[in-house]
């Protein structure tokens, strides 16, 4: 298990509120929600179907405005992004650079090859990703990644010709090829067997060690939480 | 269903103005009858002896034989019944038809050229017998006349030095720029006329036509495509006479039924882009219910069960949509002819004005014709779509190899020129199918190289998402492709034919003055104008008919000199016994350049063949001399001179009688009308454009449903705005790049067949290619802000959060 530092806190998330409306009713999703995530901390997401795990990871990501709340993340230069309720036109840069996102599946886009896939992500990263790594480096250490994880075969095949584990294993790469700050996995290892399970959350955890980057896993897989540093039981 | 209801609408005016444009007494014949030794000169003699025969059932299928004079007059109208003054504007002439008094009198005023007379019957009463020569000066004389001219029961009238009462109204509807006509008895218009006592104009002859109430039918279906039928065949009268069409001996309505033809064309080439629209329509449909019909199987409904509701449940949304089409084109129709008004608001007698009088034509036909074709067009789609959806059509490349190789021989089929108009048809049809059926291999192997396609991502994206959809694509792609080709086809048709039309005007309109009429009237200008200073050219031009072959064929007499030659597109002088024949006579008589050829006892050598354009008789032209014995019944000047304007003031003050005008202004005048007639053309194929757009909008709206996830986890990726729309920009490149590439060959090719198929077929003269880039770029313009449009309204707007309500 991998030591959180918990010295400096990556993200700090503070009175979240979050509500959905269906025509009359009101449902309150999150109400008031506070934590913080440490650099190299995984954190998970746990509790039942409907109980707002997505809706969260959508918040942290900036696709989704809170109602009330605020998100600061802490990027590697030192200055402080903070979001939780602005819309995603004004985060687009926040998720370009800071934010790497694992849905359960349908994380390729069909129509690019694995390799144009892990490019994409690197080219709307811009030059300014992460401030120190240049695109080329980037490249190199998502290729270094892809081979651990044996897809080097695989880069100019079309998502649709690769099997499910293939597939998340490539998501992976996609997703860490920036070298984002912050992680987040909703359910990445949803459709997958034991042993690729294994790797994708190994892949993840190897991450945060060497990156210093945070994690957070919306999950049900009792395996996954055991391996958290921190678990938050989000009520139904 | 708006464009086809407004061609429809269009073409039954253009064919209303057609008819209008047939002098009333030739309307119910359809044939006129000559000698074959002497076509121009027919004599009451002649006429006996034909009906003579007629009468003891020698001519089979004749109905009527009717003599005919007639020529142009001045008239005074000479008092009023009770009114003063006169409500009628002054008419200085009229065309005076003489007609056989005493047999219209026994079929009751309801004999054949005069079926619609008013009051006719009541008013009418023999006149005293008249033996030519005898008539009594003094005498009045009864006569029908035109109502266009504004004259009332009672009213006398003076012409060639006789005296009219009007005795009944004929409400012809005739054309508006026609001479109002008269009609008296025959010998009254022989005396009248000055013409020798038993002179005939013409002998007209009706025939009862078996398949004339089938070629009504299919006029009231789709006006103008009688034109493109065979004519009916010619009585076959005794032997030394020949029987001519009445419709051929009038270049104008057959230059008409041209182009009404092509518009009845474009109709349904609007019904092949709905047909795309609906398919597309109910193939996205299908998608959606696709798993609620597997549901609905699993719990024992049936296939057939199934395709009934859904077939139904689009016939339904067909026959709204043809209800709605149905109003949304008589507005348009009304629209597009206010246009053409006020477009030539200088020529308000063009006759289009009457766009209130639409509602007159508005009937059964073109109701039941928005209906049906609204219900079939998207049963069809309905079937099809449902075919493909649960049994996908096998796709073997042998198939497709097969189908292409089939098709390439029925193309070939149809430039052969045995195979006619309905060849052409095909070839063009065919060749429409063949360019839609590469799309989809031109998609697949755009797909198969997806992976090398260089350039940025995104724009890598935007391209492959077309080749990753091919079936849904493709489809979008056809209808635009199509409505482009079309679009670039009409257009290089018309540019031909305005070029050619141009040249033509260019070549035959030789002088600065220009003057016709009848030759006794034409002839003393030359003698007065001879002597003119100020005239440096004088060419006569004199024509009528002699037989060539069996066939009454135009011949006309010029000097074929360095400048006549130039009239018919050639460089030098013809020599002497040298003739010009047109294409028309020398593809029915298989003539060519070198060949001799007998006229009138004379052995000509033809020196060309030139191209006749709008002609539709046969023609000859020859060096005049004072060999040939032709009776003329057309006198042409054509005059050179230094102050052009003033002789024509001079001549038209001098001679009332003749037609005389300038070359620039005969010359404005008929390319005004050649553009008026196009511009409909024009508007209708950019009305196909407008439905293709619709039907590519649909297309890429489609694209983003099926792409929806892509969309999110684009946006979650931090994709923006404008990258987005750098996306679609990409896509509708692409589009507008295939429709291009696949559009204009195909396009220019349906110019081609229009221009060297479908014209000589159905009207016998080839219009040769020629376009201006705006045939081309015109349309490619539309379909590039089509396709741009299109691509950039299909872009999902909503970002990643509100998308991933659901989750997976
Ligand atoms: N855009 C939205 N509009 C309305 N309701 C929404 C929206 N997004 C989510 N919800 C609702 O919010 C609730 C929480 O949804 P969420 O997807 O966050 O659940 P979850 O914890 O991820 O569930 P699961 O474990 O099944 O993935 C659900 O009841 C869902 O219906
Ligand atoms: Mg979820």
């Amino acid at each position: 298990m991998i030591c959180a530092d918990t010295a400096s806190p990556l993200l700090q998330v503070a009175g979240l509120r979050k509500t959905f409306s269906d025509g009359q009713v009101d449902r309150e999703i999150l109400s008031g929600l506070d934590f913080t995530l440490a650099q190299s901390e995984m954190l998970v997401l746990w509790g039942p179907s409907g109980s707002g795990k997505s809706t969260l990871l959508n918040i942290l990501a900036g696709v989704l405005a809170a109602d009330a709340g605020s998100v600061d993340l802490l990027d590697n230069q030192g200055s402080t992004w903070s979001y939780g309720q602005d819309d995603a036109q004004a985060t687009t840069r926040l998720r370009r650079q800071l934010i790497g996102y694992v849905f359960q599946f349908f994380n390729l886009i069909p129509t690019l090859t694995v390799a144009e896939n892990i490019e994409l992500t690197i080219k709307l990263a811009g030059n300014a990703s992460a401030g120190l790594r240049t695109a080329a480096d980037l490249r190199e250490q998502a290729l270094a990644k892809a081979d651990t994880l044996g897809l080097t075969s695989l880069l100019d095949m079309f998502p649709e010709t690769l099997s499910g584990g293939e597939q998340q294993r490539a998501a992976l790469v996609r997703a860490l090829a920036h070298q984002p700050r912050l992680l987040l996995a909703d359910e990445p290892t949803g459709n997958l067997d034991a042993s690729n399970a294994s790797r994708v959350m190994d892949a993840l955890t190897d991450q945060l060690a060497h990156s210093g980057c945070g994690l957070v896993v919306a999950t049900h897989d009792p395996a996954i939480a055991e391996q958290a540093h921190r678990v938050i039981a989000l009520p139904c | 269903m708006a464009s086809i209801v407004a061609v429809h609408q269009i073409g039954e005016r253009i064919a209303l103005q057609l008819d209008a444009s047939m002098p009333i007494h030739l309307r119910d014949a359809q044939f006129t009858a000559s000698l074959q030794a002497a076509p121009s000169a027919v004599t009451a003699n002649d006429y006996f002896r034909l009906r003579s025969s007629w009468r003891r059932q020698e001519v089979p299928d004749v109905t009527a034989v009717v003599p005919v004079v007639h020529g142009v007059l001045a008239v005074d109208l000479i008092e009023g019944v009770n009114q003063s003054p006169p409500v009628a504007a002054p008419v200085s002439s009229a065309q005076i038809v003489g007609l056989d008094w005493l047999q219209m009198l026994e079929a009751g005023g309801q004999h054949l050229p005069l079926t619609n007379a008013v009051g006719a019957d009541a008013q009418m009463s023999p006149p005293a017998l008249m033996l030519p020569g005898t008539t009594a000066l003094d005498a009045v004389h009864p006569a029908l006349v035109d109502a266009a001219l504004g004259w009332v029961q009672g009213q006398k009238f003076a012409a060639g030095g006789l005296t009219f009462e009007v005795a009944g109204l004929i409400e012809g509807g005739s054309a508006p720029e026609a001479l109002a006509s008269v009609y008296v008895d025959i010998g009254l218009a022989q005396e009248a006329l000055g013409l020798k006592p038993n002179q005939l104009s013409l002998i007209a002859i009706s025939q009862n036509d078996p398949q004339a109430p089938l070629r009504d039918l299919l006029e009231k279906i789709m006006p103008g495509i009688s034109s493109g039928l065979p004519v009916a065949q010619a009585p076959s009268l005794p032997i030394g006479w020949v029987a001519q069409g009445v419709a051929e001996q009038m270049p104008q309505i057959s230059f008409g039924r041209s182009v009404l033809f092509n518009l009845g064309a474009l109709g349904s080439l609007s019904l092949v882009v709905a047909w795309f629209l609906i398919y597309q329509t109910a193939v996205l449909w299908l998608r959606r219910q696709a798993l609620v019909y597997q549901r609905l199987l699993h719990q024992g409904v049936t296939l057939g069960q199934l395709r009934l509701v859904f077939c139904c449940a689009l016939l339904l949304v067909g026959l709204v949509a043809g209800g709605l089409g149905l109003g949304l084109g008589l507005w348009f129709a009304h629209w597009l002819l206010g246009q053409l008004a006020s477009a030539v608001a200088s020529e308000p007698t063009q006759g289009l004005e009457g766009a209130a009088a639409l509602w007159d034509s508005f009937g059964a036909p073109v109701v039941v014709k928005a209906l049906a074709s609204a219900g079939l067009v998207s049963l069809l789609a309905a079937l099809v779509a449902f075919g493909r959806l649960w049994q996908p059509p096998e796709r073997a490349s042998w198939k497709l190899g097969a189908g292409v190789a089939g098709l390439g021989l029925l193309l070939i089929f149809g430039l052969w020129r045995g195979s006619g108009l309905l060849g052409a048809f095909v070839a063009i049809a065919v060749s429409c199918v063949l360019v839609l059926l590469l799309l989809r291999p031109l998609l697949e192997a755009l797909r198969k190289r997806a992976a090398m396609l260089p350039g940025p991502l995104v724009w890598r994206m935007g391209v492959r998402e077309l080749a990753w959809y091919p079936m849904d694509v493709a489809i979008a792609l056809g209808a635009m492709v199509l409505a482009v080709a079309t679009s670039v086809g009409v257009g290089t048709m018309v540019d031909s034919f305005r070029t050619d039309f141009d040249r033509m005007l260019s070549q035959r309109l030789a002088g600065d003055v220009q003057v016709r009429g009848e030759p006794a009237r034409v002839l003393p200008i030359v003698a007065a104008l001879a002597p003119e200073p100020g005239v440096s050219e004088l060419r006569q031009l004199r024509s009528g008919l002699v037989n060539i072959a069996g066939q009454p064929v135009q011949l006309s007499l010029t000097r074929l000199d360095k400048a006549g030659a130039a009239r018919y597109g050639l460089a030098a002088a013809v020599d002497p016994d040298g003739v010009l024949v047109n294409e028309q006579l020398a593809t029915k008589l298989g003539l060519e350049v070198g060949m001799s050829l007998r006229v009138q006892n004379r052995e000509l050598r033809i020196a060309s063949i030139y191209p006749g354009y709008g002609d539709t008789q046969g023609q000859l032209v020859a060096n005049d001399d004072a060999g040939w014995q032709l009776t003329a019944s057309r006198y042409q000047l054509q005059i050179s001179a230094a102050a052009p304007q003033a002789l024509v003031n001079q001549l038209q003050q001098d001679y009332p009688f003749v037609q005389v005008e300038l070359r620039s202004s005969v010359r404005a005048l008929a390319l005004d009308v050649f553009d008026e007639t196009f511009a409909i053309t024009r508007a209708l194929t950019y009305t196909a454009l407008a439905v293709a757009a619709v039907g590519l909008y649909n297309a890429l709206v489609g694209l983003s449903l099926l792409q929806q996830r892509s969309w999110r986890l684009l946006s979650v990726m931090g994709l923006a705005l404008h990258e987005r729309f750098g996306f679609a920009l990409s896509r509708s490149a692409l589009i507008f790049v295939l429709t291009s590439l696949l559009a204009v060959p195909l396009g220019i090719a349906m110019g081609w067949m229009l221009c060297h198929l479908v014209n000589p077929r159905a009207f016998g003269w080839t219009v040769p290619l020629s376009w201006s880039g705006s045939a081309v770029w015109l349309p490619l313009t539309v379909g590039a802000v089509v396709a741009l449009v299109a691509g950039l309204l299909s872009v999902p707007m909503q970002n990643a959060g509100a998308a991933s309500a659901g989750d997976d």
